[in-house]
């Protein structure tokens, strides 16, 4: 009863190219973008360490205080020195003659001047720092026209250490490049590996003959037909469970938050491929030629309009209706934002169409004379 | 005896291609029965047809007394096939290879165990139980090819060219372990295109040639149809001083052959310099045919002559070589 799964075990472990294309390419896949993503997800150029100088013109008290205030945030960040200088001149000579980074002069009324150094991305970073410091200015000035008397509460509320009005929280929601690429590469390993693995079961069992023995004996065709297409559980299985558990194991990917979701999103994952294994199964029996040669671009093309290769790639009236692409938007709505519809309307499609091929296939099947 | 197959006008059409012909013929119980023919002549596809692995366009069969169209399953049983094509997962073991197919008929547990076991020592792989088929030499896998068709002791066999592209010893082993099953009460349908062989094990051969039965009887019996066909054969040289060249020469000796009234069938191997000649048996022709190589100026080294055998039944039935 069992005969054919361990066979199709059997195919896996001892085929040298299926072992490579079943679990060692998966992982090395795994391997390879979680160490190219990982360091994408770093800033692309470190900022080097800058010392600023600066020198206040205003007279103003409470403008000097909240100046103060805000270049006292910055004493614990090492990268960042500001130093203040009494003559700006000065100032403009050491940033042109590269002794410091950059130059900055408090103007009146709450002005600032930004004299830039040579480096783009310190000159960036200045300029973020001072566009956030020129908005808070803008805030307070306003409430100190409008409503004065909620000037301190505010001042106070915006310099009080610990967070002050920025609150952080973390829901969850962040993901990162490894998290999106970990499901999709399980849907192209789907499309790359059970579409073949699918077809060349029953193509090669005609090119060896060992079909002809199998329909030789008195074995009911229907049921071997279906232990066929059971035997394509192991692959199926190893190649989802494979990626998932390394990826979360070596890079700490990110799927559900939920045992039950991830649980689910292993079930909608192995029976696509299952369905495409069925669904490929019969290919294999009406070929005349390799069916690989032309699975293997088409499931390109496929996975390329389907986004699966970049989420950039989205072509409006194909990528939408794209199998692959369905599967990988029911993954993310489940991992990502923790619904599950899509994620059960994928399974039924992938039931019916399981179930579909497996009769389509066994009719085929039962034909006499095509083992031969 | 009884019949044990019976083939009754049996039709196979491959589009226009008829690839058998109205074939009539019954195996007995018991028996090693040769299909012989060149290639191309519908063996295999006789033993497909019979074997259940492909359909028929028209006729009757009956295996062990089942009508191949109503208990297609309880004659698949009975059944052991070895394909003309080695027929077996190159990933698994000798072991494995036999007692999945012995599976498919049936047998589980420690039965399963001892009937693949059994195979194995049968074609003398025991020792090679756990090798990959991958790794196996040509004539290893076709010994696997035959343990794999009769682990589930079937009553039938039917073996199609199993001795393709072996080397001597396999071979001689492969016709051993044939008259040992034999021996072991099953009866046989073999299919060979080489003639020593099937002289060799068959108990009653079929001859068939595109698609149809030339003949078919015991070996003796097949000879006695065709004991008026002799063969001679003569090696001889043309010295080189003549006008022509050797090949006309050749040529112009071989169309004065074929002039004489008593000779069937006329060949020339380039090789050894050597004629073949059929020629109808008590007639004395050899002189007119000595005549005519005199007259041709060949200097004759060598005349033989051999008694009639298959291979000139086989000429005489079909007017073709059989390799
Ligand atoms: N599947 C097939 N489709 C078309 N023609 C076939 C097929 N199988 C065999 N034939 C043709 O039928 C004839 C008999 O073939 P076969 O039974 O294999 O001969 P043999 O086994 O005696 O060499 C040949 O002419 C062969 O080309
Ligand atoms: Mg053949």
């Amino acid at each position: 009863m069992f005969m054919f799964i361990r066979m199709g075990f059997h195919a896996i472990v001892r085929d040298k190219a299926n072992l490579f294309f079943i679990v060692l390419f998966p992982s090395l896949l795994v391997f390879m973008l979680g160490n190219l993503l990982a360091f994408l997800d770093n800033p692309d150029e470190a900022i080097n360490p800058m010392e600023i100088r600066y020198t206040i013109q205003t007279e103003n008290v409470d403008e000097v205080a909240a100046i103060d205030a805000f270049l006292e945030a910055f004493s614990e960040i090492d990268q960042i020195t500001f130093v203040e200088a009494e003559d700006f001149d000065a100032v403009k000579e050491a940033v042109r003659s590269e002794n410091a980074s950059a130059g900055i002069l408090f103007t009146e009324p709450i002005g600032i001047e930004i004299f830039e150094g040579s480096d783009s991305i310190q000159n960036r970073a200045v300029k973020l720092i001072f566009k956030g410091y020129a908005r808070q200015a803008g805030a307070l000035t306003a409430i100190a026209q409008t409503a004065p008397e909620r000037l301190p509460e505010t001042v106070d509320a915006i310099f009080s250490g610990a967070g002050g009005l920025l609150a952080d929280h973390d829901l969850g929601y962040s993901r990162t490049m490894l998290d999106y690429y970990a499901v999709t590469m399980i849907v192209m390993i789907i499309f790359m590996g059970s579409t073949t693995g699918g077809a060349e079961d029953l193509f090669s069992e005609r090119k060896n003959h060992t079909l002809a023995r199998i329909i030789a004996s008195p074995k009911n065709r229907t049921n071997i037909y279906i232990q066929k297409v059971i035997a394509q559980l192991p692959q199926n299985l190893m190649q989802t469970a494979i990626v998932m558990i390394v990826s979360i194991a070596v890079f700490h990917v990110h799927y559900a938050d939920t045992f039950r979701g991830n649980l689910l999103l292993m079930l909608m994952l192995i029976l696509a491929g299952m369905a495409v294994s069925a669904l490929f199964m019969i290919l294999g029996m009406i070929l005349k030629f390799n069916p690989t040669a032309i699975i293997m671009p088409l499931a390109w093309v496929i996975l390329f309009i389907s986004g699966t290769f970049s989420k950039e790639v989205s072509i409006s009236g194909f990528t939408e209706y794209s199998p692959a692409f369905l599967i990988q938007s029911a993954a993310f709505d489940l991992t990502v934002f923790g619904r599950d519809e899509k994620c059960l309307i994928v399974i039924v499609i992938c039931v019916a169409v399981l179930i579909l091929s497996t009769v389509a296939g066994a009719l085929l099947f039962r034909r006499k004379g095509f083992a031969v | 005896m009884t019949d044990f197959v019976n083939v009754e006008n049996l039709t196979k059409k491959y589009g226009d291609l008829i690839a058998v012909d109205n074939l009539s013929f019954t195996v007995k119980e018991g028996e090693i029965f040769g299909f012989l023919g060149p290639n191309g002549a519908g063996k295999s596809t006789t033993l497909n047809v019979i074997s259940t692995l492909i359909g028929y366009d028209s006729g009757n069969i009956t295996v062990c007394g089942y009508d191949m169209a109503k208990d297609e399953r309880k004659i698949k049983a009975l059944i052991g096939l070895v394909p003309q094509d080695v027929a077996v997962y190159e990933n698994m073991s000798a072991y494995e290879n036999v007692a999945f197919f012995a599976s498919l008929y049936g047998l589980s547990g420690t039965a399963l165990k001892a009937a693949a076991n059994e195979a194995l020592e049968f074609v003398g792989l025991s020792e090679h139980r756990k090798l990959r088929t991958s790794k196996m030499s040509g004539g290893m896998k076709r010994r696997l090819n035959i343990a794999c068709g009769i682990a589930h002791k079937p009553k039938l066999i039917v073996m199609d060219e199993p001795t393709v592209g072996v080397d001597a010893q396999s071979r001689e082993h492969i016709m051993s372990s044939i008259r040992t099953l034999r021996s072991g009460g099953a009866t046989i349908i073999y299919t060979s295109h080489y003639m020593p062989e099937v002289q060799e094990i068959c108990d009653r051969i079929a001859i068939i040639d595109k698609g149809r039965l030339a003949a078919i009887g015991t070996k003796e019996e097949l000879l006695e149809i065709i004991t008026d066909v002799k063969t001679i054969y003569i090696t001889c040289e043309f010295p080189p001083d003549q006008k022509e060249s050797t090949e006309l020469s050749v040529d112009r000796v071989l169309d004065d052959l074929k002039a004489v009234p008593d000779v069937r069938y006329v060949s020339f191997d380039p090789d050894e310099s050597r004629f073949k000649i059929d020629v109808t048996l008590g007639s004395d022709a050899v002189t007119p045919l000595l005549r005519i190589f005199m007259d041709a100026g060949a200097r004759i080294h060598e005349v033989q002559n051999e008694e009639p055998n298959l291979e000139t039944t086989f000429l005489a039935l079909t007017g073709r070589e059989l390799r």
